[in-house]
């Protein structure tokens, strides 16, 4: 009989690491490791590291190899413990706890819209429905994990629905150098292709180095229309303005994966929470990272949100 | 680390010579440990743990004794995040005590709790001495309710029959049937909070009060620890208060207080504005407040602070603590207690000491 696997606390070892534009990509083989769903995270801390609590990262990419997978994590360099994952070489042996928390629950997202009295042969599948997916900055990580699940969909081997809306890919970047990362989603697209389905990517950047030249969220106020579905990770503000665009809109919903910062992972500390929309705290590594948006932003004032 | 090749797993299996009756086994009051490591109160979720990590958890806990978070008469939020930030060497942390109330921890929690294969120490703070005395009663009735008390015929179908009365005979008083499986840990040491608690804990006459107003609701052989602050000018004084107020061990120390700046604005970045250090960082200053509480009070003592190696739990020990509970590290590894527990049965092989032989040593001559 196959053994259930659990998240758990494990010990990986780096196999690759490189530049992805501004962030770095690294790859950590991980024995035994328990299959995840795209936006879960994992806690992560370096063998011998000086730093003293494990950091919070998404899970970007997921391969099995023997009885456990290679992990790829997209890392922005912004602080001790982030640099020190960045610039890992191969070898190095790190402590990775997880997966962890609740991820994008394609099920539900890829449900159906519920049909409100109009033919029902129109609205169902319509093939000119989207998922829309916007990402700011290191906020693609998750996304190249959620690109092979679509395409493996439908028996593919991963236990996700048949994808029956198009994936349009925004992204935000600072500048040229942070926007070379959107190769992270190369492998994700290719294997949409290969699965039939089409997707589209649009990139933006804040001083209009690459793309068009603006907030992401500008390419997200002219693409978005009712009956999108709208997954978005990225900086809070970005977040929020997607929240604000999106819920004017009839039959979009959207899916956010937010952050806090974390010492345990596992509802421990208390110490991830953040305001939901009711005005509860709520943990970020037990409740989320993915929230929908009416939990995590609820009815916040339309021009606050969009700035 | 313990690494089992089958999963890959960093295992929470209870490393051998830690099972109850080996060569670790250790004596809390009351309580049969059986090893001396237990986790510190608000860092280990076990049934959080279990829902995520699975069920083994609750099967068989990392720990000799499990404490769960600080439970308070009324239900509380907590601090406005953030509420942490990882400083040099440690944990700056302004949590609050959330929870959910005493009557709703009894309800769901303590059911759960009663059925773990090691013994439970509930940790109670409260805003006034008041409040600790009608938590810790709450307490006392939900655990006469599940486990029966002793010397009153009806208690076991009826508890509320049989009301404790303050200042009746001690002969007449009825006797709990769980003091050898339940312990109470009163925390008068949280600086996140801004009446009671702390200020209690700083005080000597004030805890010595509490205490004696506490050991009224949860009588003799049952354990009451004190867990102190070590944000005092003399750890010494309030902790012969403790022992003479009634405490039967003290638990040393919660965080100490401090103030981390949000290094672009320069403004206090918890939202609690200060917070209670915890980590290797406090380690030295923890193990100098055992070391010199040992010195004055004869009741068993839980070392707590910054305890990261198994060098950390034999310093503590041979500091004069009997048990020692591990904190903020446990975040990195939630099985931390029960590795340290195999490797500390190690050490005293290669030390050729047993346990008792240790605890203590750092006072001894030479
Ligand atoms: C669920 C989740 C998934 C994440 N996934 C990724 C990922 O895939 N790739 C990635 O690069 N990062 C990710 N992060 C963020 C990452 O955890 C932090 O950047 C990292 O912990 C920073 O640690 P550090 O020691 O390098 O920097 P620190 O010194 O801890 O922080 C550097 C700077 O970032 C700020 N900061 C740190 N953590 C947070 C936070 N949680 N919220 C707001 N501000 C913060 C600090 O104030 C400081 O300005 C994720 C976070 C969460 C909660
Ligand atoms: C996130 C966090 C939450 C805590 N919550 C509690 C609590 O609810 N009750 C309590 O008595 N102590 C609490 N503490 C204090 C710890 O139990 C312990 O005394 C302290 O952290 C020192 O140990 P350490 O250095 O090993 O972490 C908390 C500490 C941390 C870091
Ligand atoms: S990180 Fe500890 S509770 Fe979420």
């Amino acid at each position: 009989m196959p053994t259930v696997r659990q998240p758990a606390l494990r010990l990986g070892e780096v196999v690759f690491c490189c530049e992805a534009g501004a962030f770095s990509r690294v790859r950590v083989e991980v024995p035994g490791w328990a299959p995840a769903r795209p936006g879960q995270f994992a806690m992560l801390h370096v063998e011998g590291s000086a730093r003293f609590l494990a950091r919070p990262f998404s899970l970007s990419d997921e391969e099995p190899r023997g009885a456990g997978a290679v992990l790829t994590f997209v890392v922005a360099p912004v602080g001790p413990a982030s640099q020190e994952l960045a610039n890992l070489r191969p070898g190095a042996r790190l402590s990775v706890l997880g997966p962890l928390g609740r991820g994008f629950d394609l099920e539900e997202i890829l449900a159906p819209a519920p049909a409100r009295g109009a033919c029902p042969a129109a609205l169902a599948g319509s093939p000119r429905r989207r998922l829309v997916i916007v990402a700011g900055g290191v906020g693609i990580a998750p996304f190249p994990l959620l690109l092979r699940t679509l395409a493996q969909g439908g028996g593919g081997g991963r236990s996700a629905p048949v994808c029956t809306r198009t994936p349009l890919l925004l992204c935000g970047f600072r500048d040229q150098a942070q926007a070379e990362a959107v190769s992270v989603l190369q492998e994700g697209t290719e294997e949409l292709r290969r699965a039939g389905m089409g997707s589209g990517l649009l990139c933006a950047t804040d001083d209009g180095s690459v793309g068009f030249h603006g907030p992401v969220t500008e390419l997200l106020r002219r693409e978005v229309s009712s009956g999108d579905r709208v997954v978005a990770c990225g900086p809070p503000a970005m977040c929020r303005a997607v929240w604000g665009l999106c819920r004017g809109i009839s039959d979009v919903q959207c899916w956010f994966s937010l952050e806090a910062r974390m010492a345990c992972g596992v509802g421990s500390c208390h110490g991830c929470v953040i305001p939901l929309a009711d005005g509860s705290l709520a943990k970020v590594c037990r409740r989320g990272p993915v929230l929908r948006g009416e939990e995590a932003f609820g009815e916040v004032e339309h021009d606050l949100l969009t700035r | 680390m313990i690494f089992s090749p089958d999963n890959g797993a960093l295992s929470s299996c209870l490393p051998p010579g830690t099972e109850p009756g080996g060569p670790l086994t250790t004596q809390l009051g009351p309580l049969t440990l059986a090893h001396p490591l237990i986790n510190a109160s608000g860092t280990f979720d076990l049934l959080e743990a279990a829902e995520v990590l699975g069920q083994e958890f609750v099967a068989r806990p990392p720990v000799a004794a499990y404490v769960p978070k600080t439970v308070t008469l009324h239900a509380r939020r907590g601090n406005e995040p953030p509420r942490l930030v990882e400083t040099a060497s440690g944990l700056m942390n302004s949590i609050g005590l959330p929870n959910q109330g005493v009557e709703e921890f009894c309800r769901h929690d303590l059911p759960r709790l009663l059925g773990l294969p090691c013994p439970l120490i509930v940790n109670v703070a409260g805003f006034t001495p008041e409040e600790y005395v009608l938590a810790v009663e709450r307490l006392r009735w939900a655990l006469d309710e599940a486990l029966g008390v002793y010397g009153s015929a009806c208690a076991a179908s009826s508890p509320s029959a049989a009301p404790y009365v303050a200042g009746r005979d001690e002969a007449a008083r009825p006797k709990p049937a769980w003091a050898w499986r339940v312990g109470l840990e009163v925390n008068i040491s949280c600086p996140n909070v801004h009446s009671g608690c702390m200020s209690i804990g700083t005080d000597p006459d004030e805890t010595f009060a509490l205490l004696r107003a506490l050991r009224e609701v949860w009588p003799e052989p049952a354990l009451l620890v004190a867990k102190l602050t070590p944000n005092v000018t003399d750890i010494q004084a309030v902790a012969e208060a403790a022992e003479r107020g009634g405490a039967g061990a003290l638990a040393l120390v919660n965080t100490f207080k401090g103030l981390v700046l949000d290094p672009v604005s320069l403004r206090p970045l918890l939202g609690g504005v200060t917070g209670g250090l915890s980590g290797p960082a406090i380690k030295p200053l923890a193990l100098r407040a055992v070391f010199e509480v040992r010195q004055r009070v004869g009741i068993p003592l839980i070392g707590i602070g910054g305890v990261e190696t198994v060098v950390d739990v034999v310093d503590f020990l041979a500091a004069g603590a009997s048990v020692v509970a591990v904190g903020a590290a446990g975040f990195r590894d939630p099985c931390l207690p029960a590795r340290l527990a195999g490797e500390l049965g190690e050490q005293l092989r290669r030390r050729s000491l047993s346990l008792a032989e240790l605890i203590g040593v750092a006072h001894a001559a030479g």
